[in-house]
């Protein structure tokens, strides 16, 4: 018995049942798919063949196939680590250094943010808000101006705005609410880097902390504190608050019950957003370049310093930019089993 | 110890969800708090706790003012009706979170989890989570939680709801035992009057914010304080049909029930549980009706009939039977009828 | 039973940090951003105000008021923010009236509705104000004329999210079919994320290369091997877009795909007994069920985009001239030739247009997108 050709065309494009697709369509899936994968893959894998080939093999037009069309050599490996060393090792501990700390920086500061606007009510005064912004205008303006010496004023005026919103303060009404707080955290993430980062300079040359892994942490975390403290607020406000009140009666403090109860809970999350902000502060370039120039250079500073020296030598660049790219594939991939397995905690929580 | 609410009052904002409740529970004593869902039982039971703050009025447990104090240092243990266990601790870690918090030496506590968990009979379940116990063993779980350490009061909020039907008359008797062995105050919420008949050694109704009766369950049951408590306590609930006294007799357009003694008066209500009448031949009982419908619970017939077109429901022998629409009379125990003031609510003494 | 009476220092202590929690937690994060935004925000529209000189061991200030802006805007710098003008043609004239009418339609149609407030009719003003002045100036450089960093961050910005969504939203419909190894590509196609920008901008280089690139020898065949990409304004402007899009795709898939997997299943199952088709269970159900996340992620991708800098500095180091050069760039590049008044209103400019943008991407397309959602 035969099939007619029309139903056989029929059946290549209509699908089985109803979970299924027609294998046309799936064909064409497939291709899709597998095409963006090249996108992404051959980049990487490009870059990764280039650090093994010798100047000649980049020289004389592209090579593919690493033992095939040309064989593999450390040179540029030994290059970066052995003969650079130290002008290699300096930058990377930087790296670390900075992206780690303020990694974990963040992550607690925004944490705990993030869990106070879940959980309690704030009130603040739109008049105290108001004569807050004055008096640090004032600040500016005295310490800029008049050349009053910067502790003082800040001093003086801190006092000032106390003694005010404790007296004068008190009789506000409108008052702004937990919403608008978020608003406000969440906005200054629209603050371009560019905009902010001359003041930060200026003020980490005054404090002469320029160049130094203490400056870079500090911004690092607060450009990424805003996205940790929206991250976080939603995964604070899955938990159950039953098992706050709970601890509460048992006789936790607020304390107690955010260390012991609310972050273990919120460990899917914040495995998710420490993977995300490491990330940021790991390639972080623009403040870097206006913050550090020498001792605390980072790795993308590094990186983008090739372009000046002798031309572009691809096969040392390649060599930076994977060393670059295998701790965070290497973290994102052991926090991934971290995300699954507190995802399954979450799921069936009793 | 004794607990005392003195005009205690709640608002969250305009709304007034606690009216001016004031009540002394005396120490030992099982106090259930019985009112539909928004009556304001909850608050008032999480103002004890220290959860919600009193808007007005005074908390006394034992001769301690806590109206002010931290849930922490008020020394009461809870039960969530969600259980509210921690869902990445095991049981032991669970029932021995309260005394760690208050820095218990670890051989110590472990004896006192065990014996918490033995009284439950959770000895063998000390090492799993929260996720793969079931209902009945999650519920016995924060039970032992909340009597591990001694404290002044028990606060339950709704604890036996979560679980079916046939496991929530076990706990019942398990936990009336369990809080007659220990001795400890306890306040206890529910929607469920049998749970608050069978448990409590008073039960206080309350009814839109505002205590309407406190009393032992057998007093609530046969002489409610007004037409509220009435109404919610007992299932079938009272029968209340509207009438006159004249010359000590109830008067209504169907009939008449000779209560004798009672002054005159025109508009009152009467209210007769359904055991307390029995259906007789239409022409000579005291009231006059109709049949609605017939149910067979197995040991009774639940018999809806019609006075002056208001359903009345009377208990019958398991082998009545009627037709539906037939004439049927009903008779009732003078001595047991209760008479409401039609405009107040309040019960009229006799 | 607590010892009630003889509670020690630390436990008052420790109580009243209980009591005051609320202060506790927020203030880290609240000082941090005072010092870090708020605080070099105010200090940065004073610079933007003055002219700003480095010296050895300080530096020295001087107010010149508006000076810095009128420089940008109008003054010697102009070609380089906003670009060189062509004379308007017939053409340009009509999509510039085109775009104001729209603008002034949607304006009065907003009036003529019930529930009109204060700040709704400021917020358009400053948005269909701000939208039709960068219509001129899009019409008048990329004509004829040469557009300058403003308009070239608005390209990378525009184009790169669109295309970035599009391809995005592409992938995760893809990935969300019923197939094998769809946890294959969900980890492959995260990988462009963790890439730093300045190893993208290179490895585009390396790729783009017409000699020594993997595809040379299609340039060749093309007979395209002389051609320099780099010192072609549109060509570079296109290599950084690409660099952009490879890296930022992956992050509008991942989410987008969380969001497809997570919609109501039986909406779909019932939809498709009902027979509806591919496109209108899309149309219907998933478009609808998705949009609100689709709205907060093309919002962050609009704030992050704003601020690109990595890529067209290292790719083309801003060239050839300043075509490629994006704001932040410019703001770098002022700042590194010792003009940091300059460089404080170029990074104004660029605070200012990237709010409207995104105020207004928020309250017109995010609150819609949230209302379409069940």
């Amino acid at each position: 018995m035969t099939i007619p050709e029309r139903t056989l065309l029929r059946r290549l494009f209509t699908a089985q049942d109803l979970t299924s697709m027609a294998p046309a369509a799936k064909v064409v899936v497939y291709a899709l798919l597998l095409s963006w994968l090249m996108v992404v893959l051959f980049p990487l894998y490009w870059l990764f063949i280039t650090s093994f080939k010798l100047p000649v093999h980049v020289n004389d037009g592209p090579d593919f196939l690493p033992f095939i069309d040309f064989k593999p050599s450390g040179h540029a490996w030994r290059y970066i680590f052995v003969e650079l060393g130290n002008d290699t090792l300096r930058p990377y501990l930087s790296s670390v250094i900075v992206a780690s700390c303020s990694t974990v920086l963040c992550v607690l500061i925004g944490a705990f943010a993030a869990y106070a606007l879940v959980r309690i009510q704030y009130r603040v005064k739109v008049g105290n808000v108001a004569a807050f912004l004055l008096f640090l205008a004032g600040t500016v303006y005295v310490i800029v101006n008049l050349g009053a010496p910067w502790p003082v004023a800040a001093a003086v005026a801190s006092v000032l705005f106390v003694l005010f919103a404790t007296s004068v303060g008190r009789s506000f009404q409108r008052s702004l609410g937990n919403d608008d707080i978020l608003f406000w955290i969440i906005s200054n993430r629209i603050l371009p880097p560019v905009v902010v980062v001359l003041p930060v300079y200026l003020m980490f040359q005054r404090l002469g902390l320029l160049d130094t892994h203490v400056a870079l942490i500090a911004t690092y975390t607060a450009i990424n504190l805003p996205i940790v403290v929206w991250l976080m607020r939603d995964f604070f406000a899955g938990i159950p608050v039953d098992l706050e009140e709970s601890a509460q009666i048992d006789g936790a403090s607020r304390f107690r019950i955010f260390f012991t109860i609310v972050l273990p809970l919120g460990r899917p999350g914040l495995a998710a957003t420490s993977l995300l902000i490491l990330i940021l502060a790991w390639n972080e370039y623009l403040l870097a370049l206006f913050i550090s120039t020498a001792d605390a250079q980072t790795m993308p500073m590094l990186v983008a310093a090739q372009n000046a020296t002798r031309g572009p030598q691809w096969w040392y660049m390649s060599v930076l930019i994977v060393i670059m790219i295998a701790p965070i594939v290497l973290t994102a991939a052991m926090l991934q089993r971290h995300i699954a397995r507190g995802l399954m905690v979450g799921a069936i929580k009793g | 110890m004794r607990v005392r609410l003195a005009n205690v009052r709640k608002s969250f904002g305009r709304h007034e969800v606690v009216r001016n409740l004031s009540l002394d529970i005396a120490d030992g004593e099982l106090l259930v708090l019985l009112g539909a869902s928004g009556c304001g039982k909850t608050t008032a039971l999480r103002m004890v706790a220290g959860l919600e703050t009193v808007t007005a009025g005074t908390i006394e447990i034992g001769d301690r003012d806590v109206t002010h104090v931290l849930p922490k240092y008020r020394n009461v243990a809870m039960v969530f009706q969600s259980y509210a266990l921690y869902p990445h601790m095991t049981v032991a870690r669970n029932i021995g979170y309260p005394l760690k918090l208050r820095g218990t030496p670890a051989a110590e506590l472990d004896a006192a989890v065990r014996s918490a968990a033995a009284k439950v009979h959770l000895e063998e379940l000390l090492d799993r989570y929260p996720r793969q116990l079931s209902g009945g063993q999650r519920q016995r779980v924060a039970l032992a939680r909340a009597m591990v350490r001694t404290p002044s009061v028990f606060l339950m909020d709704e604890p036996l709801s979560n679980l079916d039907a046939k496991l929530r008359s076990a706990m019942r008797a398990e936990l009336k035992r369990l809080q007659s062995d220990l001795g400890v105050t306890t306040i206890y919420v529910t929607h469920d009057q049998i749970e608050a008949m069978t448990l409590a050694h008073r039960v206080a109704v309350m009814d839109g914010g505002v205590l309407q009766q406190v009393a032992p369950p057998k007093e609530i049951y046969d002489e409610p304080a007004n037409l509220l408590v009435a109404r919610f306590i007992g299932a079938p609930a009272m029968n209340i049909v509207a009438g006159a006294m004249e010359h000590g007799v109830f008067r209504l357009r169907d009939g008449a029930v000779p209560l004798g003694g009672a002054a005159p008066r025109a508009s009152l209500y009467l209210g007769f549980r359904p055991e307390d009448a029995i259906l007789a031949p239409a022409d000579a009982a005291m009231l006059r009706a109709r049949i609605y419908s017939t149910e067979m619970t197995g040991n009774e017939t639940i018999v809806t009939c019609h006075l002056d077109g208001e359903p009345v429901v009377v208990r019958a022998d398991k082998d009545f039977e009627g037709a539906p629409d037939s004439a049927v009379g009903i008779d009732l125990d003078p001595a047991k009828a209760v008479l409401f003031d039609r405009d107040t609510g309040n019960r009229i003494r006799r | 039973m607590p010892p009630s009476g003889a509670r020690g220092g630390r436990d008052r202590l420790a109580e009243w940090l209980d009591r005051n929690a609320g202060k506790v937690f927020i203030l880290p994060a609240v000082l941090t951003l005072l010092a870090f935004a708020l605080f070099p925000l105010l200090v940065s529209a004073w610079l933007s105000l003055t002219r700003l000189r480095l010296a050895a061991g300080g530096f020295s200030l001087e107010y010149v008021g508006w000076l810095n802006f009128k420089k940008l805007f109008f003054g010697s710098q102009q070609y380089h923010l906003l670009g060189t003008f062509d004379r308007l043609g017939a053409t340009d004239w009509s999509i510039v009236g085109a775009v104001l009418a729209l603008f002034l339609y949607l304006f009065v149609r907003y009036l003529l509705r019930p529930g009109v407030s204060v700040v709704g009719v400021i917020g358009r003003s400053i948005a269909f104000t701000v939208a039709s002045a960068l219509t001129v100036l899009l019409v008048a450089t990329l004509g004829g004329g040469f557009p300058g960093s403003l308009v070239v961050t608005l390209f990378y910005v525009f184009a790169g999210v669109s295309i970035q969504f599009g391809l995005g939203l592409g992938l995760a419909l893809l990935c969300s079919q019923n197939i094998t190894g769809r946890n294959l590509f969900r980890i492959v196609f995260f990988l462009p994320l963790m890439v730093t920008p300045v190893g993208i901008a290179y490895m585009f280089r390396m790729l783009a290369d017409m000699h020594k690139g993997p595809f040379a020898h299609l340039w060749a065949a093309l007979g395209l091997g002389e051609f320099a990409w780099a010192s072609d304004p549109w060509t570079a402007r296109l290599v950084v877009l690409i660099g952009d899009t490879w890296q930022w795709t992956p992050f509008m898939f991942i989410v987008l795909l969380a969001a497809i997997e997570s919609q109501p299943r039986d909406q779909m199952e019932a939809a498709r007994i009902d027979g509806a088709g591919g496109w209108q269970i899309f149309r219907d159900i998933t478009w609808p069920s998705i949009a609100p996340v689709a709205a907060t992620v093309v919002l962050i991708r609009l704030i992050e985009a704003f601020k690109i800098i990595d890529l067209p500095n290292v790719l083309t180091n801003g060239g050839p001239g300043i075509a490629t050069e994006s704001l932040t760039l410019h703001a770098f590049i002022a700042w590194r030739t010792q003009d940091l008044g300059g460089s404080a209103a170029v990074g104004y400019t660029l605070l200012f247009v990237a709010t409207v943008a995104c105020l207004s991407f928020f309250n017109f397309a995010g609150r819609k997108a949230r209302g379409a959602a069940p």
